[in-house]
């Protein structure tokens, strides 16, 4: 057992039946549907999904995540990232990885290395630096916050950040802040790991990638209404 | 003594096939229960006499819920057969294991050789499926204990027994009934589950966060948004719950008083004017429960099946594994109510005291659920908190205004925020302790009780000890034991080691070591008092009499009257959020041992580092816990330490082997968890 202290990622290995006996920090994995959702903008409704799915210990987890939006059988967005996730503080891990992005023409796969944790006010805080190819660096951040109204109705607001060191005006992304996107989501918590929830969302591109999206005839701001469930397992 | 006791002492497996499955009475009309139907409630409860014992660890089908589960059950019972041995004899227990996989029964507070405990990997290898492991021991105690499973969580699934050793002697007081309360708690959930769920979301089972509409409003409303909002504050700042109570609750659980639902009830029968012996045992896997019988009051006699001075109460908390045997006496031709909330007040175990089985009683309203103060974060009290927290954060109430401790509340309006992060040195509590240490050594360092209440107090009134007795309500309890003279007759019988003069259970700043430091601790006690008068969060200033640590005394003399060699500190720590539980940052699995000297007398001393009580529980020797007692410290298998609070105890390591030292909350005790070898 002495082994995950010192060669962590040979507990990833190890059969996961490990529940039995005197094992403190069994190799666990966790499928986190966080949005499964239709949204609902001028007439169509497309399916979107934020899922994270890990398998790990209590400080060392393999994660894969995929969000993306879909519309009449069409991928419109698409993101994978594959990362090692590995606590560094209390409320604190580090993520290292791989970030893949299917649909994008340059920089589909990029490297990852970011935070993830809980800041005080329980402020969900993720920070992501997104690199290559070259210098190529984007940064996200995002913070979020569940405000249990009562026992069962919790308001969950987030704000995501994006910003980028390059242009790329085929993809409208501009040098500098470059997408805001402000989310609501209220959601009837059933039980603790089932929750369906209505929401509506806000995004807008900003300064260089705003120009560069109405320079070519696209919208830089857009609304959505969400209608999905969240479960865990 | 009389003891035309309700636990018979029947030939041998009498009563096996009748099944207290308390699950069976909630009228859902699954199973028959023809025993129980034709048999006050209170006999059927199967009891095994004797000095040999055959028990089958087995799976049995139970309905608490109204869903069909499976339970781990001994002889097909839940909870286990009641054992009753005589002090004297030589028991064999025959344990055959029918599951399909390892088990084990470990015999909880029995002085026995290690390789009877009845731990996987210490003292013997388990019990392997289709075998059986005959137990042999010498039964070398009286009173009562339990015994349950050591392996997995089978313990959870109930696999737990109560035993009563009669004694040789009779004992110190006497009685007309007497029955067993084995308090527990049980979920259709099967642990593995719980666990990982746990491990996943780690408020789970916590459904009493702080809302908008029931909390924050209301409180706004009453006292204003700056003043609720700020109160909020710091628990926000901490990511931490001043709710977070539990970790499993009534959420999932059912709790069970002899295997009965609330809605079932366990049932015992009296005639008015007898005496009345409750043998309580909590043998939850993470509950602590309050105990009170609205309309009676209880008095201790003996705790952990240890004889102390009688006390008597109006309710009391048990920690898990911890024993409490009580006398009523009701005197009214009516049902009582044995009422056990659990801590967070998340439900409850409910049973009747009745002279007649067809008067049932009703269980009174819960009491408001708790919440944590920054006491029981390890910190001073903070200024900024007395409006929510008023009184409770005062350990006791002695009516001592003039030891409104003007040091302290200087100090926390620095440290009292921030102090647990670690930032702040909060020295409140260290100024005190140094007074304190003086004032007692002018008084030969008797340390008696009263010598913690002075250091709760900061009290800066030298003569405060002799003061404190009689204004507390301990009086009667502790009303002899000041003088040093005494600690100093006992010891004369050790000449060749200096003798026990009590401890003067003052606080010193805690040394928090650099394996405490890192993503599996996510906080440190900064002023860790001595703490043995709180009752506890939840029932402080409850206008009832509730049982603290410091009211025990043992009836017989401490055995061991030499002055500790050497002390050990351990802090439980954990990460609640990731929910990861070790000792002094270090989970069992990186651990080394314990070691301890064959012969030696030594002190424990354990500083909780976390917001929730751990029951700590050393196997194979008794814990003699200081009071401040010079002479009569009450021996304890099982030792509650408050969040945030530090206490001690003495050991003398005269069992030689490899022992269990965990805390027995079922779900931090693989991380919580030590060998102690002594060689």
């Amino acid at each position: 057992m002495k082994l995950h202290a010192y060669w962590p990622l040979a507990a990833l290995l190890t059969p996961a039946l490990a529940l039995a006996g005197m094992n403190d920090d069994p190799v666990l994995t966790k499928l986190d549907v966080k949005q499964l959702e239709g949204a609902y903008r001028d007439g169509d409704t497309r399916l979107a999904w934020n899922i994270e799915g890990w398998l790990g210990t209590d400080l060392h987890k393999l994660v894969l995540t995929s969000e993306g939006a879909r519309l009449d059988g069409r991928s419109e967005e698409q993101e994978l990232r594959l990362f090692y996730r590995r606590a560094i503080a209390p409320y604190w891990d580090l993520q290292l990885g791989w970030h893949h992005a299917p649909l994008a023409e340059r920089r589909d796969d990029r490297a990852l290395l970011g935070i993830n944790g809980t800041a005080p006010g329980y402020l969900e805080t993720e920070f992501n630096l997104l690199m290559g190819p070259g210098t190529d660096l984007s940064a996200e951040l995002s913070v979020e916050r569940e405000i249990r109204l009562t026992r069962q109705w919790v308001l969950s607001p987030e704000v995501g950040l994006t910003a980028h060191n390059f242009s790329d005006p085929e993809e409208h992304q501009g040098s500098g802040l470059a997408d805001l996107d402000l989310e609501l989501r209220l959601a009837w918590e059933v039980r603790p790991d089932l929750a369906p929830y209505v929401g509506v969302t806000w995004e807008r591109k900003l300064g260089d990638s705003a120009d560069l999206a109405r320079a070519s005839g696209h919208d830089v701001e857009e609304t959505y209404w969400r209608l999905g469930v969240s479960f865990w397992f | 003594m009389s003891k035309d006791t309700t636990l018979p002492a029947p030939s041998r497996r009498r009563f096996v096939q009748g099944l207290a499955l308390g699950g069976l009475a909630t009228g859902l009309g699954l199973h028959a229960r023809p025993l129980l139907a034709a048999t006050p409630a209170a006999t059927a409860h199967p009891v095994l006499s004797g000095t040999e014992f055959n028990l089958d660890i087995g799976h049995q089908v139970v309905n608490f819920t109204g869903t069909d589960t499976l339970a781990t059950t001994v002889n097909g019972s839940l909870p286990a057969p009641i054992l009753r041995w005589r002090e004297g004899d030589r028991v064999r227990l025959n344990v055959r294991n029918t599951l399909d996989t390892d088990s084990s029964i470990h015999w909880h507070g029995i002085i026995l050789p290690t390789d009877m405990d009845g731990v996987p990997g210490l003292s013997f290898d388990g019990i392997a499926p289709g075998e059986t492991f005959t137990y042999e021991f010498d039964v070398q105690q009286n009173g009562t204990y339990w015994y349950h499973s050591h392996s997995g969580f089978q313990e959870q699934t109930g696999l737990y027994g109560a035993i009563i050793i009669d004694p040789k002697e009779p004992e110190p007081f006497s009685y007309d009934r007497d029955y067993v309360l084995m308090l527990s708690d049980w979920s259709d959930t099967p642990p593995e589950r719980v666990y990982a769920n746990l491990k996943k979301m780690s408020h789970y089972y916590n459904r009493r966060e702080r809302t908008l509409a029931d909390d924050l409003i209301p409180e706004a409303q009453q006292d204003g948004w700056g003043a609720a909002l700020s109160r909020r504050q710091m628990w926000e700042k901490m990511r931490m719950s001043d709710r977070d109570i539990s970790d499993v609750t009534g959420y999932t659980y059912t709790f069970l008083m002899n295997g009965q639902t609330p809605a079932s009830g366990w049932t015992g029968l009296f005639s008015p004017g007898e005496k009345v012996r409750l043998r309580v045992i909590n043998a939850a896997a993470m509950t602590f429960f309050d105990l009170r019988i609205p309309g009676l009051s209880m008095t201790v006699v003996a705790c952990d099946g240890q004889y102390v001075e009688p006390v008597r109460v109006g309710e009391f908390r048990i920690g898990v594994a911890e024993t409490i045997d009580i006398i009523v006496e009701p005197i009214e031709h009516k049902a009582y109510s044995l009422f056990a909330q659990a801590i967070d007040r998340s439900g409850y175990a409910h049973g009747h005291l009745t002279p007649d089985p067809a008067l049932s009683a009703t269980p009174p309203a819960m009491d408001p659920a708790p919440e944590l103060t920054h006491m029981d974060m390890g910190m001073a009290m903070s200024s900024g908190d007395h409006g929510a927290h008023g009184g409770h954060a005062m350990p006791t109430q002695h009516g001592h205004a003039g030891h409104d401790m003007p040091t302290a509340d200087s100090g926390m309006q620095h440290g009292g925020h921030l102090g647990v992060r670690g930032e702040h040195a909060a020295m409140p509590h260290q100024g005190m302790a140094m007074p304190m240490a003086q004032s007692h050594a002018d008084h030969g360092m008797t340390g008696h009780s009263m010598g913690q209440h002075t250091m709760n107090q900061g009290a800066q009134d030298a003569h405060a000890s002799h003061g404190m007795a009689s204004s507390n309500g301990h009086g009667m309890s502790h009303g002899n034991t000041h003088s040093a003279s005494q600690g100093r007759s006992h010891g004369q019988a050790h000449t060749d080691a200096p003798t026990y003069k009590g401890h003067p259970l003052s606080a010193g700043m805690p040394v928090h070591a650099d394996s405490e430091y890192g993503p599996h601790v996510d906080m440190r006690a900064e002023a860790p008092e001595y703490r043995l008068d709180d009752p506890g969060v939840g029932l402080r200033n409850n206008g009832r009499k509730v049982l603290t640590y410091a009211d025990l005394r043992s009836l017989h003399p401490t055995p061991d009257t030499r002055e500790p060699g050497r002390e050990i500190e351990l802090h439980l720590t954990g990460n609640m959020s990731r929910y990861m539980w070790s000792l002094n940052g270090i989970r069992y699995a990186d651990a080394d041992p314990i070691h301890l000297n064959y012969g030696e007398r030594v002190r424990i001393t354990l500083v909780n580092d976390t917001m929730m009580p751990h029951p700590v529980h050393l196997h194979g020797m008794w814990s003699d816990l200081e009071t401040g007692d010079a002479t009569h410290l009450p021996r304890k298998h099982t030792l509650v330490v408050q969040p945030g609070a530090r206490l001690s105890y003495l050991v003398t390591a005269d069992a030689k082997g490899e022992w269990a030292f965990h805390c027995h909350l079922l779900y931090h005790m693989m991380g919580m968890f030590r060998k102690v070898v002594v060689s």
